[in-house]
């Protein structure tokens, strides 16, 4: 490889509140993993100008604007900084006296929070919250991506009427910076401040395949870098939590994602897997869970690769630009995405850079599903005593229909479904009238562990409805009462007599069919064996 | 060799302020000591090859140093009196690579460098009659780039 000498001059010019002011040093920080609004600081060499001079006013360059623009001179200034001086610093000493001024970028508008609740009517698209927030706190600068899973599909957050009432809030007492990082972070994305002076959110996941912004080639425009792979971080099993509601037939629903089957990787081996827990109470709907655990698996199912570039100043590079890295002398060749970037002039050092890189290779796991139906029975099944001949089953089995059911080892909700006509309604003066004295009972190593009244539901007795029509029935779903422990179990329906009916009929005639029991939040994905 | 010119000197030409002096040329009779003028670079090699990445900043201050004689110690204390002040040196023209503002003076020429800090004195001799020696340092900003080409 030839020798290639290059010279460049350095500029920079940096304006407080649109006053250009001579600084001898300028450093300036961008991290889109933290979360944390990017800061600069300069100094500034003294006597200070009269526009930063606090000679009459102590308070004088406080919450300033500034903006730094820097490059090199045969390419021009372009704005690496924007922001507000947040910290002013005055030393003087025997041989010197310097001033130091720290200025923190746009997003700091976000980082304080509310006293009060703030709520966003659901279903709402994730990224229209940010822009709400953004446009609230009178942000100027703001490219906020449309927020979707791998798919393409929005991020709706909200529109669960059983949670919040379908709405999505934002807790009082918490920073609307940090929440925007938390819920950005899940989906694979991120929230930061650019050198442009925009506020950005967008995805950094995986490994990018869009085109790089510039390449970086070992001996030809690298002073160092680093490369590093760690597996503390890694996970391939990875489980999604969202909040647990009670649905509209009172059944405890808890909202899961996890993979069906976790493949063996000997990098982790033993086991062969590694398990993290996400959870996140705006995650209303399975849909979420399912597009945070795929992001997180793409993000986390491969060891943490990370890298620093020490270059240059490149004015036109933003954190979340895509660059190639060609350098064999860490062992690194490949596409990564820019997640930092410390950009720093000074003299005679002149315009350089320490860029932060990261890039992950893992994929999505097809997933799992918590819910198990047992379907006990379909064809009908009629309690009671008495013959009636527009039911399905004429002549009634008996007053209690058992089901055996073996409880498994973990489960968050038990539930029954079945189809049904008549039960707890009675024909009494020849008006439909509701009863209690149905129930579902629930039997365990002989003792019972809970009980519910089937709900009413019209005998309609005069209307002598044909019950081989299935039209005629009900759809009933319930929580299974009580606290079941796993193992053996009966659910038994149980037909009840009603004192007000004479003692032929007292007995509550119904029938049930397509009977089914729902379990749910069970969790057992299929894991590798063997440590392998 | 001492170059013996009546308005060499610093300080505002014209008052009561200015001090006068005269040059002295140590060494060679032909040598006339010139601005220092250091450039502000740094070289950065890229690791793993011989290929490199000079940042070149500009110039940093100039200084000059000259060895100077006062006719009276009353000349001496108007200079010291400008120890780290800014004002306009003014020496025999044509002598050093600044351009100075041209100026001709009962018949001699002259170049006055305005904005020129006094940054030392040191090693002041006295001598038995009035007359004092002493190692004077001058610091001005000038960029070579922007210099005129002589014709």
């Amino acid at each position: 490889m030839s020798a290639v000498q290059t010279v460049v001059r350095p500029r920079i010019l940096l304006t407080v509140n649109g006053i250009p002011t001579p600084v001898t040093s300028y450093d300036a920080a961008f991290d889109a993993t933290s979360g944390q609004p990017a800061n600069a600081s300069v100094t500034i060499p003294t006597p200070l100008p009269a526009h930063l001079s606090g000679a009459l006013d102590e308070d004088a360059a406080l919450n300033v604007p500034i903006e730094i623009k820097a490059g090199f001179e045969h390419e021009g200034l372009l704005t690496r900084f924007i922001g507000a001086i947040d910290k002013k610093s005055f030393t003087f000493d025997v041989n010197t006296q310097s001033a130091t001024f720290t200025a923190y970028a746009q997003s700091s508008r976000l980082a304080w929070p509310e006293e009060v609740d703030l709520w966003f009517t659901g279903p709402i698209a994730l990224h229209e919250i940010i822009r709400s927030l953004c446009s609230w706190r009178g942000m100027t600068l703001a490219r906020i991506d449309d927020i979707t899973d791998l798919s393409g599909n929005p991020i709706m957050l909200g529109g669960n009427p059983l949670i919040d009432d379908g709405r999505v809030p934002i807790p009082r007492r918490t920073s609307p910076l940090s929440w925007i990082n938390r819920k950005c972070a899940l989906f694979g994305y991120r929230a930061f401040d650019a050198p442009n002076g925009e506020y950005r959110v967008q995805r950094i996941t995986g490994t990018p395949s869009q085109p790089a912004a510039f390449t970086f080639t070992q001996a030809v425009n690298v002073y160092d870098w680093s490369w590093s792979w760690d597996l503390a971080p890694m996970a391939t099993y990875i489980r999604v939590d969202g909040p647990t509601y009670t649905d509209a037939d009172g059944v405890q629903i808890p909202i899961i994602s996890f993979p069906a089957s976790v493949p063996g990787n000997p990098l982790l081996t033993p086991p062969g897997y590694r398990a993290v827990r996400e959870s996140d109470k705006d995650l209303v709907s399975n849909a979420l869970a399912d597009a945070v655990r795929a992001a997180q698996e793409i993000n986390q199912g491969s060891p943490s690769q990370a890298g620093t570039i020490n270059t240059y100043g490149h004015n036109t590079l933003q954190p979340g630009d895509v660059v190639d890295v060609i350098a064999p002398g860490v062992e690194k060749t490949g596409r990564v995405w820019v997640t930092g970037l410390r950009e720093y002039v000074d003299t005679p050092g002149g315009y350089n850079a320490a860029i932060s890189c990261w890039a992950s290779e893992g994929v999505v796991l097809p997933g799992g599903d918590d819910a198990e139906i047992i379907v006990v029975r379909t064809a009908p099944v009629h309690l009671g005593d008495e013959t009636i001949s527009w039911y399905a089953q004429p002549a009634p089995s008996g007053k209690e229909f058992v089901i055996p059911i073996v409880i498994p080892d973990e489960y968050t909700s038990i539930a029954i479904s079945l189809l049904a006509h008549g039960c707890n309604s009675f024909l009494i003066g020849g008006a439909n009238t509701d009863s209690k004295v149905s129930k579902i009972i629930v039997i365990q190593n002989g003792e019972e562990v809970g009980k519910a009244e089937l709900p009413a539901l019209p005998e309609e007795y005069e209307k002598r409805l044909s019950y081989n029509n299935i039209a005629n029935w009900v759809r009933v779903r319930m929580p299974v009462p009580g606290r079941i422990e796993a193992g053996s179990a009966e659910i038994k329906l149980v037909s009840g007599e009603d004192t007000r009916l004479p003692v032929s009929t007292k007995f509550d005639d119904f029938e049930a069919r397509d009977i089914q029991i729902e379990l749910r939040g069970r969790v057992f994905p299929t894991l590798p064996t063997g440590g392998a | 060799m001492t170059i013996h010119l009546p308005e060499t000197g610093f300080g505002t030409p014209g008052t009561q302020d200015f001090s006068r002096f005269t040059v002295h040329i140590q060494g060679s009779e032909d040598v006339y000591p010139d601005w220092n003028t250091p450039e502000l670079v740094r070289t950065q090699q890229f690791a793993g090859g011989s290929s490199y990445m000079t940042q070149a900043s500009g110039f940093g201050p100039s200084t000059l140093t000259l060895a100077i004689e006062f006719d009276t110690r009353a000349d001496y204390v108007r200079l010291n009196r400008l120890r780290l002040a800014e004002s306009t040196l003014r020496l025999i023209a044509g002598y050093t690579s600044h351009d100075g503002t041209k100026r001709h003076i009962n018949g001699q020429d002259y170049e006055d460098y305005p904005n020129t800090l006094l940054l030392a004195v040191s090693q002041p001799q006295n001598r038995i009659g009035g007359a004092v020696e002493c190692m004077a340092t001058f610091q001005r900003a000038w960029d070579p780039r922007l210099q005129e080409v002589p014709q």
